[in-house]
Parts: C-alpha cells; sequence; structure tokens
C-alpha cells in the first residue's frame, strides 16, 4: 500500500472514531437532562459541541493538506505536537491543583456543588484537551 | 517567558504541592500503608523538582541561561510523555483505584491528585532519563 492511500485510511479511522466520540459524549447530555440534572446536561452539551468544532476545524485543514499531497504529519507538525503537549503539561498542572482545591473547598461549604468520579473526569479531561488545543492552536499560527 | 519568571512558577507549583499534601494528610484522619507509600513518592517528586529548580538558578546567578538547547529539547519531550501520561491515568483512574485500594466511587479530588502525581513521575522520569541517556 502506497504512502497516500495508508494516510486516506488512518484519516478515515480517526475520523470515525472522532464522530463516535462527539456522539457519546452527547448522548450522555441528553441522558443526563431525561435523569432532570439539567446544569450537567449542559456542560456535558457544550463540551460535545466544543469537541465537534474542534474536530470539524482540524478535519478541514488535514483534508485540504491531504488533496495537496502532504503528509499528515511533517516535521514542523511533529515539532508543535510536542512543544504544545509540554506547555499544555505545565498549565494542566496549575489547572488540575485549582480543581483539588475546589473540591476541598466544596467539601466544607455544602452550597457548592461538590465533583464526583465522572464529574471530575469530565472537567479535568475536557480542560486538558482545551488546553492543548488552544496552546496547539496559537503555536500553528504563529509558525513556532 | 523569561527563565526567573519559569523558576517563580516552579517554586509556586512546589509550594502548592507541599500545601496540598499538607491539607490531605489534615483532611485524611488516620493514613494507611498504601497512603504513605504516596507521601514518599510526593516527597522524591518535590525534591527533584527542587533539585532542577536550583540548577538553573545557580546558572542565571552565573550569568549563564538557565536551560541550554540540549535541556529545553530534554524538557519538551520529557513534557509530552507528561501530558500523555495525565490523559491516560485521568482515564484509569477511577480503575487502578477500584483494583489497588477496592474504592469504587472515588471524591474528584483524588482524581486529580492522582493524575499530577502519575504525570509528574513520568515527567521526572523522562526529564532524567533523557538527561542522563544525553538525547
Amino acid at each position: 500500500m502506497n504512502e497516500a492511500k495508508k494516510m486516506n485510511r488512518m484519516f478515515i479511522v480517526i475520523t470515525i472514531m472522532t464522530i463516535f466520540l462527539i456522539l457519546g459524549v452527547f448522548l450522555n447530555g441528553v441522558f443526563y437532562s431525561f435523569e432532570g440534572e439539567y446544569v450537567q446536561s449542559i456542560i456535558v452539551l457544550l463540551f460535545s459541541i466544543a469537541i465537534a468544532i474542534i474536530a470539524a476545524y482540524i478535519f478541514i485543514n488535514e483534508r485540504e493538506k491531504l488533496r495537496a499531497g502532504f503528509p499528515l504529519e511533517d516535521e514542523r507538525s511533529k515539532q508543535i505536537k510536542q512543544k504544545a503537549s509540554a506547555y499544555s503539561f505545565k498549565a494542566s498542572i496549575y489547572y488540575l491543583f485549582v480543581l483539588f482545591w475546589y473540591n476541598i473547598i466544596a467539601l466544607n461549604i455544602k452550597s457548592l456543588p461538590r465533583m464526583d468520579t465522572e464529574a471530575a473526569l469530565g472537567v479535568s479531561l475536557g480542560g486538558i484537551i482545551i488546553i492543548f488545543f488552544i496552546i496547539w492552536y496559537i503555536l500553528s499560527k504563529r509558525g513556532d | 517567558m523569561n527563565d526567573k519568571t519559569g523558576i517563580i512558577l516552579g517554586l509556586l507549583a512546589t509550594i502548592l504541592v507541599l500545601l496540598t499534601l499538607a491539607v490531605y494528610i489534615m483532611n485524611a484522619g488516620t493514613i494507611d500503608f498504601t497512603e504513605l507509600g504516596s507521601f514518599a513518592i510526593v516527597i522524591i517528586l518535590v525534591l527533584a523538582a527542587t533539585y532542577i529548580i536550583w540548577d538553573r538558578a545557580k546558572n542565571i546567578r552565573k550569568g549563564l541561561p538557565a536551560k541550554d538547547e540540549r535541556l529545553i529539547n530534554i524538557s519538551y519531550k520529557a513534557g509530552y510523555y507528561g501530558f500523555i501520561a495525565a490523559i491516560w491515568s485521568a482515564v484509569g483512574a477511577p480503575l487502578l483505584a477500584d483494583i489497588f485500594l477496592g474504592r469504587e466511587e472515588l471524591e474528584g479530588h483524588y482524581i486529580t491528585a492522582i493524575v499530577v502525581l502519575v504525570s509528574a513521575i513520568i515527567f521526572m522520569i523522562s526529564y532524567f532519563y533523557l538527561a542522563w541517556k544525553g538525547k
């Protein structure tokens, strides 16, 4: 199989996986609203919309690259991904500390909503991914 | 970001880790053997971070840049591994807690603590390994 065909196949697999992920998160948000948990439902639905927008932006960009005959990942995009991950790692540590302290405070102040396992997972992962995409977008546009 | 800001942020993170550990100990009441192991890991991480910060501060005092090109590349690579570890540890934390600690439900702050701990361990190990291998 030549390189272009391999890239195309990989691209299709990643696209299908992303569509399933977005659908899964979206349906989770809909189920929350059926259970009457409207705040969680809105947060999850907004999160699924954010992932869909980011995925659509990447999809259009990468599709254009493939059509023009460029590889999906060149040396520059590898460097940017590595740099963005390193910055996101540092930013995520501070973000996670904020979440940790928020939950400790929420344990003592009853009016604040506490994070259980699912909420902590969603907020931590969602936050880390959003931080990564913001940094990745800035670095890509800046041309570092 | 200039070198001094980097060192101040590093110190801030170290102080936050120590404060978090102190709050955790005060909230925990009784501390079991597994938790003692986690504290030891945190202390080792704090010591390693302090060494890195001290090394950079020493370079600045000599009028040298805090990090040379090689160290910058190493910290990007180690940061990349730390980031991947953060994502996977967030996904696997509830599962690991259930297997090793027998806890089906974890409070939100335990999840964030596990993610910080695991990603920091991976970052430190990769940083020192890459520095030692000279990559």
